[in-house]
């Protein structure tokens, strides 16, 4: 009896436990489980693509605020359309200078430029810019400026370094007689000039040329910049040439 | 005692400023003590000059190594390592520069808070007023603005005793970019 009692409740049982599946084994449960791993598959695909995105987005940004960067930095080492230059627009070299007619340093590079312009002139081109730092700087480059008014910019650039001692210690108004004076020599009007120098008509060029100089964090002067490459301080003229003939040579 | 130290180069009236900050806290009955120290002797090159304030005498001659105010009069002396040596996030910096303190304290590597930092552009104002880069009174403009150690009025009295053999023009103008400085308010 107990025998059969035992074959009948396991036999029961094994009938139960055809009939009590699993849950994920059920229709429910398998489409369940199907909905929950499409879920799952699409919040991970989701986030894949939102990552990505965003990574993307990150990328194309750095690259936007880095071409900034860049145009702005070139756009401070060359200036504006009102910066005195020579050579051509289109030239594969340019040379720009950032100099104070006060600084020593800056007239025993100023035969460079003056080279640069004779024997260079349809070949690179070269942007003056100014780095004042002394109390009569601004005067001397506004004198430069007056003169180029009347087309002899370059002769009074070459003066002002030639006769750098002759101004250095004047202010004011002495400085204005001085300057005045050297336009004469110069033969230009003088009154025209002396009008142009006490108008101040030229101090936001040096103004947005000392901009550029704290953006460019500039720590002297001079200081070169060939094809926005810098170079500070004194250079001799034969390896300025130099450097200049190889590069001529090299990208035209 | 207040130890200020202020970085410029030749030629720009680094040893003037000291000397008109010590000129101006007198008017205001402070005790002050300002001199300068040279380094190569040379138009364009970094020089630094010293003030102390204290109410008591002063009796400390030596450098200042430790300031409590730094004051760069030229932009481009911030790169150099003099200039900001011995100071801490407390000290005070004011400066000539276009940048606004957040981008100088980026620039410092936070080795002063910018909430301690002044930044004006001196540069445009003395052109704008005096036509030539001459920072010196515009800097001390921003110094009385903003640390209120002296004066507007004895700055300007300063700055009138200081120059007294110069033109009315020079001081005229002078006490004017004072004024556009002191009241100078950086647009955002």
């Amino acid at each position: 009896m107990a025998l059969e009692y035992r074959m009948k409740y396991a036999q029961m049982k094994a009938r139960q436990r055809k009939k009590i599946k699993p849950w994920y084994l059920k229709p429910w449960g398998i489409f369940s489980l199907v909905i929950i791993v499409m879920v799952i598959s699409f919040i991970i695909a989701a986030s894949i693509y939102i990552v990505r995105t965003a990574k993307e987005y990150n990328e194309q940004q750095l690259v936007e605020q880095t071409k900034r960067e860049f145009v702005r930095y070139e756009q401070a080492i060359e200036g504006d359309i009102n910066n005195i230059s020579f050579g051509p627009e289109d030239a594969t070299i340019t040379v720009v200078k950032f100099t104070d007619f006060a600084c020593p340093i800056c007239a025993q590079s100023a035969p460079i430029v003056l080279n640069l312009k004779e024997n260079y002139e349809d070949k690179i081109k070269f942007i003056h810019r100014d780095f004042p730092t002394q109390e009569n700087s601004v005067d001397l480059s506004s004198g430069a400026y007056c003169a180029n008014e009347q087309n002899s910019f370059w002769q009074y650039y070459q003066q002002l370094f030639n006769q750098q001692e002759r101004f250095k210690n004047l202010q004011d108004e002495d400085l204005y007689i001085e300057l005045s004076s050297l336009s004469k020599e110069l033969n230009l009007d003088s009154t025209l000039f002396a009008e142009c120098l006490s108008e101040q008509r030229y101090i936001s060029i040096v103004a947005n040329d000392f901009q550029d100089v704290e953006y460019l964090n500039l720590k002297g002067s001079p200081t070169w910049f060939v094809n926005s490459h810098p170079i500070e301080g004194h250079v001799s003229q034969d390896q300025f040439i130099l450097l200049i003939d190889t590069l001529i040579r090299e990208l035209n | 005692m207040i130890k200020i130290r202020i970085h410029g180069r030749g030629g720009q009236g680094v040893v003037t400023a000291a000397e008109l900050i010590a000129l101006a806290a007198f008017n205001d009955g402070i005790k002050a003590f300002a001199f300068p120290v040279f380094g190569v002797e040379r138009t364009g090159a970094p020089i630094q000059s010293y003030v102390r304030l204290d109410k008591e005498k002063i009796l400390s001659k030596e450098q200042i190594y430790h300031p409590d105010i730094i004051i760069v009069q030229d932009p481009t002396l911030l790169g150099e390592d003099d200039t900001l040596s011995g100071s801490n996030k407390d000290t005070q910096l004011i400066i000539n520069s276009e940048k606004s303190g957040q981008e100088i304290e980026k620039i410092i590597k936070s080795k002063i808070k910018e909430e301690n930092i002044f930044s004006t552009p001196a540069t445009k104002i003395a052109l704008e007023v005096i036509g030539k880069n001459l920072v010196n009174t515009v800097t001390l403009g921003i110094f009385a603005r903003h640390t209120k150690l002296i004066s507007l009025a004895s700055l300007n009295k300063a700055v009138k005793e200081k120059f007294s053999e110069k033109s009315q023009k020079i001081i005229n103008e002078n006490c004017q970019a004072i004024k556009l400085a002191y009241n100078y308010e950086k647009k955002q």
